[in-house]
């Protein structure tokens, strides 16, 4: 199988006589097409081999040769620079291409590629997790130190502790999904910056980001580290509380399995011809700090209420970080799941807020938060659709004023601002 | 450089106006020296840097660093002129930017996410005291189109280098929650940002600051009329100051050939004698020339007239192969090896003919 570029940038670079690549004479990026991607164009094709090609800034940089050898293409960084290679690192990578995308890589090639560099290691991951199903342990390579030592910076802030030394992860983790490190950088920088606003977009991005992580792709001494980050969060936003909770059992492999969705038949018992009023069966749970409760009426709906106790002065820090507290639920028939959003209002020193829509088909509904709450600074996350089904959900004027006051914290040209408007009148 | 949203129609170059601080710019002095662009280098970390007067055939860039915004102890006259200041009277427009404007909101809004970083984006660099113009494809197709068009690219150019504007959104970023997104430099001085785990073609926006020809590696530091030079056709030559929601028309008929009836009319500004720039012309007006049937390219044909009929031997065989990704670039597929094509370069001239027909034979070599 031919080897092709793994970065989108290559360059074409003629060899000396003791084949060494004359970077001064580089060609222009992807032959004159810099918006291209380098391993989809027409030229890698032929055979081309994987090598260490020694360049003439001083160092060996990955590349691709192909006989007879008197041109090489050097795979270029986001910088447009030749990035570097060992010889073992080189062979490694090629033994991977040799078998890509599935074949798996050996514990000793994987022990070679943790120690080259971050570019090699990204590159490698982020085409491998593209184009096939890499090994979770195969993302071990990255350097995940770094995380470690931002996660423990971060909890030491939140303890009260000052700030340190800078550590910026960039996109090297991107490959590993779910955008938690992105989150993790961000709270750092909420947290240096004194902004409790970002600090709380931040706190929440990150727990809602590490429900979502494939964890066995994390070593475990990142795990732990993240684990003891985000036992710490509630500490800071008691809204995390369910949220972050669930994410370090995730972390830990202590995932609580007894925590089901509250479940209701769809259609009540009968009753006696004279019971008063619509009648309805109810079941609560607790998703700290929120009481939940599923109810189910006679008249075919389902109700879904949320109720949490504010501590004296949380509801000035409510409004200043969330704007608007949202808190997306999910709801179970047996053919479909419908995502809605319940806007908490606050009111003699409760939080609360109920959705009433028609039961799903089937014989049960269920019930459940989705995630942490958000606020408008996150209601990118929203679509149209679902919006709109949450606020058809209300049954009175002071709840879709909630959604009002919502539409008036986003910004002009917002696309769900339109939506609220319409349907909030 | 200050910006001043509530600047009057008859008095638009107000919103350029250099008030003497930050930032440094061409034809300020630094320690007595004339300041005559910017260049950057790149390791261990992109740094832009300084070029003076007498520079202009120096292999590659001079160690000498852009003093960051601060630094009491750069000593630096800011005496030098706004990029617009060589611009025409008449070179500035408020009544045909407000299409222009409300199609980019527009545009921003449908792009979710990656319209908030642009527009916050903007924002920044308007906060390191920078000038940035929305210019090519984007502006052309708002001002024929208006709000209805969707362009595909958004290109800024500005007065911001690329490794401040690299090291200024660093903690920027951060704070957005877009650490995790890559930006990319390219040796054509493209800032570029992918989306996280997308890559280069992936970029959402590109950033390219105010060419300044004249020297052997790519420089910034031009003014928009010199920027202008450097481009394709005068109907991409439109510039838009989102901020101060002014255009700025260099040649002085851009927006003319854009809006001509019944045909828009392809005129190329550049002056300069690079064959891969003249290659690049040709065939970016091949592919206008396929995309609108009509375009009027009189203009285009009496500047290949006189320039080699065989473009390509002028470019140096090394540099060449660009030539394919190029074409690639502006050249559909579908069109290549086509009676359409063959008409398209028919019209533009033998110049043009001749081109396709050696990219060809470079292609059957590389491959």
């Amino acid at each position: 199988m031919p080897h092709r570029p793994l970065s989108t940038w290559v360059s074409s670079v003629p060899l000396s006589a003791a084949g060494v690549a004359q970077w001064e004479f580089a060609d222009d990026i992807n032959f004159g097409d810099e918006r291209a991607d380098a391993r989809r164009l027409p030229q890698f094709t032929a055979a081309w081999r994987r090598q260490a090609v020694p360049v003439s800034l001083g160092y060996t940089a990955l590349g691709l040769v192909r006989e007879p050898a008197a041109e090489a293409v050097l795979e270029l960084d986001d910088l447009a620079r030749p990035v570097r290679v060992t010889q073992a690192g080189a062979d490694a990578v090629a033994r991977v291409e040799n078998g890509w995308p599935d074949a798996g890589v050996s514990p000793d090639d994987a022990t070679v590629l943790a120690k080259e560099e971050f570019t090699l290691r990204d590159l490698l991951l982020t085409r491998l997790a593209a184009e096939g199903h890499p090994s979770a342990e195969l993302f071990h390579i990255l350097p995940w130190q770094l995380v470690d030592q931002l996660a423990g910076d971060v909890a030491a802030m939140l303890g009260g502790a000052s700030s340190g030394r800078l550590i910026e992860l960039g996109h090297w983790f991107a490959s590993a999904g779910s955008r938690f490190t992105a989150a993790l950088e961000q709270l750092d920088e909420g947290l240096r910056r004194r902004d409790a606003a970002l600090v709380r977009v931040a706190g929440t991005a990150l727990c809602s980001r590490l429900l979502a992580v494939s964890v066995a792709r994390l070593p475990t001494s990142t795990r732990r580290a993240l684990a003891n980050l985000i036992a710490t969060m509630p500490g800071q936003d008691p809204f995390l509380a369910f949220a972050a909770a669930r994410a370090a059992a995730r972390l830990l492999g202590n995932e609580v399995r007894g925590m089901p969705a509250l479940r209701l038949p769809t259609r009540l018992p009968a009753a006696a011809a004279d019971a008063p009023g619509v009648r309805r069966v109810a079941t609560d749970d607790v998703r700290e700090p929120f009481d939940l409760r599923l109810a189910v009426t006679a008249v075919g709906t389902a109700e879904i209420s949320l109720r949490a106790a504010i501590e004296p002065g949380l509801d000035r820090w409510l409004d200043a970080s969330y704007g608007v507290l949202l808190q997306p639920v999910i709801i179970r028939g047996s053919e479909e799941n419908v995502r809605y959003v319940i806007a908490l209002g606050i009111e003699h020193g409760v939080a609360s807020g109920k959705i009433s829509v028609v039961s799903p088909r089937g014989q049960f509904v269920e019930a459940d938060v989705d995630g942490a709450p958000i606020g408008a600074a996150e209601t990118r996350s929203l679509s149209p659709d679902e919006v709109e089904r949450s606020i058809r959900g209300l049954r009175t004027r002071s709840a879709r004023l909630l959604w009002r006051r919502l539409a008036d914290q986003l910004p002009t040209g917002h696309p769900l601002r339109a939506v609220i408007e319409r349907e909030a009148r | 450089m200050t910006d001043n949203a509530a600047a009057s129609p008859s008095d638009l170059s107000t919103c350029h106006h250099r008030a003497g601080g930050p930032p440094t710019w061409t034809g300020d002095y630094v320690c007595g020296q004339r300041i005559a662009g910017f260049a950057l280098t790149r390791d261990p970390g992109p740094v832009d840097q300084v070029l003076v007067d007498g520079e202009e055939d120096l292999a590659s860039p001079p160690y000498r660093p852009l003093p960051v915004p601060g630094d009491q102890a750069a000593a630096i006259e800011r005496t030098g002129p706004s990029p617009i200041n060589d611009l025409a009277a008449d070179g500035l427009l408020q009544e045909a930017a407000q299409v222009v404007g409300e199609g980019l909101d527009r545009q921003l809004s449908a792009m979710g996410e990656n319209g908030d970083f642009i527009r916050k984006l903007l924002d920044e660099i308007a906060a390191q005291g920078h000038l940035a113009w929305l210019v090519g494809g984007a502006v052309r197709d708002l001002m024929a189109a208006g709000t209805s068009a969707c362009p595909a690219d958004l290109d800024f150019t500005g007065t911001i280098g690329p490794g401040e504007l690299y090291d200024a959104l660093r903690r920027w970023r951060r704070a957005q929650g877009a650490a995790d997104c890559r930006p990319f430099i390219s040796r054509q001085l493209v800032w570029a940002v992918a989306p996280p785990r997308g890559g280069r073609p992936d970029a959402f926006v590109e950033y390219k600051p105010l060419s300044q020809p004249g020297f052997r590696f790519p420089a910034w530091g031009g003014s928009l009329a010199r920027d202008a030079s450097t481009r394709d056709l005068t109907i991409n030559a439109i510039y838009y100051d989102h901020r101060n929601r002014v255009i700025a028309d260099p040649t002085g008929r851009g927006i003319q050939d854009l809006l001509a009836t019944p045909h828009r009319i392809a005129v190329t500004p550049y002056r300069g004698d690079d064959p891969i720039e003249q290659a690049c012309v040709i065939l970016r007006c091949l592919k206008f020339l396929l995309r609108w049937p009509g375009l009027d390219v009189d203009g285009i044909s009496a500047w290949a007239a006189r320039l080699p009929r065989d473009i390509v031997t002028e470019i140096p065989e090394a540099r060449r192969p660009m030539l394919i990704g190029f074409r690639d670039r502006c050249i559909p597929q579908q069109y290549r090896g086509t009676r359409k094509l063959d008409a398209a370069a028919r019209q533009i001239g033998p110049v043009a003919e001749r081109l396709l027909e050696q990219i060809g034979v470079l292609e059957k070599a590389e491959t």
